[in-house]
């Protein structure tokens, strides 16, 4: 059945779906999925619907209207990219299938460093399973449903304030209440940034008594002196590579499956070819005028930089060529979504889960161009060349901003800003925790001062829109529209950008 | 008095608040009576805002807006020339004030008193509450840092006594002491 868009109003023209009725096959089709694909997946597609409690309205509701409304689907290369997230979700509600016949599965939480959990499954092959249930549960359902129950209801008074609020905390627990995530044979904790992560695990494990699961547990204090840049601290890599390395040798212990240099090496080298990518579509949408895309759409492809997939890197590589193809045809057609000398600001972290922010900043006449959480690729590669495997990925991980102390972030984001100037900055969505929420308060004033670039915070809650609403939002973002246009009109005595 | 009527959003609430401060002044503005005005209980209101200072943060916001939606407005309507630079955006800058404050006495005695007090610092304002500072504050050269302090310092000083109607300069008073000013302090720098 032929499906065609109208990229300009992102309605779509579809003949005879309504008859058909299997919005459930037209789903797959849309998103890429041959049909052969599509055939062979239905039912598991189905499951996954009935698992989330994803009824058929919704799936109409997400095909025809949500995610229409919000990512540029008329770009083969969004859609191959929706179609590998679906992918990867099919995967993820077959692994209690995959455990009862004797697969072994590792789960981790957002964010972790994807190479390293990757190894296992380069190791373990089909025998293994990894997954991130609570990015995938809240990107899937927020995403590609904009749907918010599983974020509802539920007592969580075990956790303390900051737990208790993150949408993803919340979402982690109703699903395995709800039965939704299967147990894993080992959960791989990095609780390197949120430290309610390891006891939110534990919550779990309690609700979930039948589970013989184990628990790893890999985190590095928050107790460097301010400032200090920690991927040169050799003190701190050997900690931090030892650490990992220990707790790979736990996983092993569990699932059987020993993991070695050659392993990680080749997890590795398929996570670079990721992020070699990410970084070439960075480029291009920076440098282009008019700017090609919303960061809606890159959003998609950078958020899994943290995130390992069972189903590995293939599908999105595959996507990510594409969305570069179609990204240098836009740019050669000079296809803007703004005007060309449209204001270009970065974001700390694009709230893909409440994609209305990157929307209404364009309809504000602003571009969000890139992802400072994301676009930190090329820092991440100057480690290459050590001899240690750990240590590389300790280093990665330690040149990764949100990772270190707030001096040696702002110091990386101010590289970052040097390297790719914008018109302005935008932090925020962090209202559910106080401890990011913070820092970054502080943080954003010392690069302020050294990058003579405006930092703009925003109140939010990154997964979910229920407190902070667009209607509410609108007045403060169309506030700093107008703070950045003044500052266009008036800024030639003074500007040195 | 009716309490069982329905919120939709916050947006209600800051709609009564402005009204409240507009015609009451910011002294009487509270959740009672917003609750009151609204014909809802305290409780219902609490359910959209946290506290009464998040209302007045969103009059902040809201008061701003327009201030700089008019600036845009005139700015578009100069030539390039007319309007690059910090001291002539003062000038416009002023002039948009003064006509705000014309409108929304009391409204601007809030934002140039308790609200500015109050929120100065706030991560989502501080850049608003006093939109010269975001100039010149990135400037590294210090004359050029002290020149818009001064001029806003007496921007602000003229305002607040406009406002609160002590010894208060006419438009036309006020606005060519503000352009004798940028003119002396900025000197040749235009």
């Amino acid at each position: 059945m032929e499906v065609m868009y109208n990229t300009k109003k992102f309605m779509w023209i579809r003949e005879g779906i309504c008859l058909m009725g299997d919005i459930y096959r037209q789903y797959l089709a849309a998103f890429e999925f041959s049909e052969e694909e599509a055939e062979e997946n239905l039912p598991f597609w189905k499951h996954v619907c009935d698992l989330l409690n994803v009824s058929e309205e919704d799936v109409r509701y997400s095909l025809e209207q949500w995610i229409p409304q919000y990512w540029d689907i008329s770009l083969q290369g969004v859609r191959k990219c929706i179609g590998a997230y679906i992918r990867e979700l099919i995967q993820f509600s077959r692994l209690a299938e995959f455990k009862e016949g004797g697969d072994r599965i590792i789960y981790c939480n957002l964010p972790v460093h994807p190479a390293a959990v990757y190894a296992n499954k380069v190791a373990g092959g089909d025998r293994i399973h990894i997954s991130q249930p609570d990015f995938l549960l809240i990107s899937v359902i927020r995403v590609l449903f904009g749907k918010t129950e599983l974020m509802q209801g539920k007592d969580f008074s075990c956790l303390n304030k900051n737990g208790q609020h993150c949408g993803k905390n919340r979402m982690r627990i109703n699903a395995q209440c709800e039965g939704i995530i299967a147990a894993p044979t080992v959960e791989w904790n990095w609780g390197m940034l949120c430290n309610e992560g390891p006891k939110t695990d534990e919550y779990m494990k309690c609700l979930n008594m039948e589970s013989e699961g184990h628990s790893v547990v890999t985190i590095m204090p928050h107790d460097v002196k301010m400032g200090v840049r920690e991927a040169l601290d050799d003190k701190r890599v050997a900690y931090l590579s030892e650490r990992i390395a220990f707790a790979q040798k736990e996983i092993s212990g569990y699932t059987g499956i020993v993991v070695n240099q050659q392993h990680i090496l080749k997890a590795e080298e398929l996570y670079q070819e990721y992020v070699s990518k990410l970084e070439e579509m960075t480029r291009l949408i920076y440098e282009a005028d008019p700017q090609p895309v919303s960061c809606n759409e890159f959003t998609l492809f950078s958020s899994i930089q943290h995130t390992p997939f069972d189903t590995g890197w293939t599908y999105f590589l595959e996507a990510i060529d594409v969305f570069l193809e179609e990204l240098r045809e836009r740019i050669r057609r000079k296809q803007g979504r703004l005007p060309a000398g449209a204001p270009k600001f970065a974001c700390f972290f694009t709230p893909y889960c409440i994609p209305w922010v990157g929307q209404v900043f364009e309809s504000q006449g602003i571009n969000i161009a890139y992802d400072m959480y994301f676009a930190t690729s090329s820092i991440q590669k100057q480690w290459e060349d050590d001899s240690d495997i750990y240590r590389i990925m300790a280093k990665q991980w330690l040149s990764h901003p949100s990772s270190v102390n707030s001096g040696d972030e702002a110091n990386m984001v101010i590289r970052i800003l040097n390297e790719k100037p914008v018109d302005g900055v935008l932090y925020g969505f962090f209202s559910f925790d106080c401890w990011i929420e913070g820092m970054h308060k502080t943080t954003i004033q010392i690069i302020e001062e050294s990058t003579e670039i405006p930092h703009y915070y925003l109140e939010g809650n990154f997964w979910n829109d229920a407190t902070f609403t667009k209607e509410d939002r609108l007045s403060r973002i169309q506030n700093i529209s107008y703070h950045t246009r003044i500052r266009q009109m008036v800024r030639a005595d003074y500007g040195k950008k | 008095m009716g309490r069982n009527k329905v919120l939709y959003d916050k947006q209600q609430i800051i709609d009564i608040a402005v009204m409240i401060v507009e015609e009451e002044g910011i002294e009487v503005l509270s959740a009672r009576r917003i609750a009151s005005e609204l014909g809802v209980s305290s409780m219902t209101m609490y359910n959209y805002v946290s506290n009464i200072d998040e209302v007045k943060r969103e009059l902040m916001i809201r008061g701003y807006n327009e201030l700089f939606h008019n600036i845009i407005q005139k700015l578009a309507l100069k030539e390039k020339k007319d309007r690059s630079g910090v001291a002539a955006f003062i000038k416009i800058y002023a002039e948009q004030f003064y006509e705000y404050g014309e409108k929304h006495r009391n409204l601007m005695k809030f934002m140039l008193g308790e609200g500015y007090t109050k929120f100065y610092a706030d991560a989502e304002l501080r850049l608003f509450v006093n939109p010269l500072q975001s100039y010149y504050k990135y400037s590294k050269e210090r004359d050029y840092k002290l020149a818009c302090r001064i001029c806003e310092d007496m921007l602000y000083s003229e305002l607040k006594k406009y406002i609160n109607g002590i010894n208060p300069l006419s438009k036309e008073e006020f606005l060519y002491q503000v352009e004798f000013c940028v003119e002396r302090v900025f000197g040749c720098r235009q």
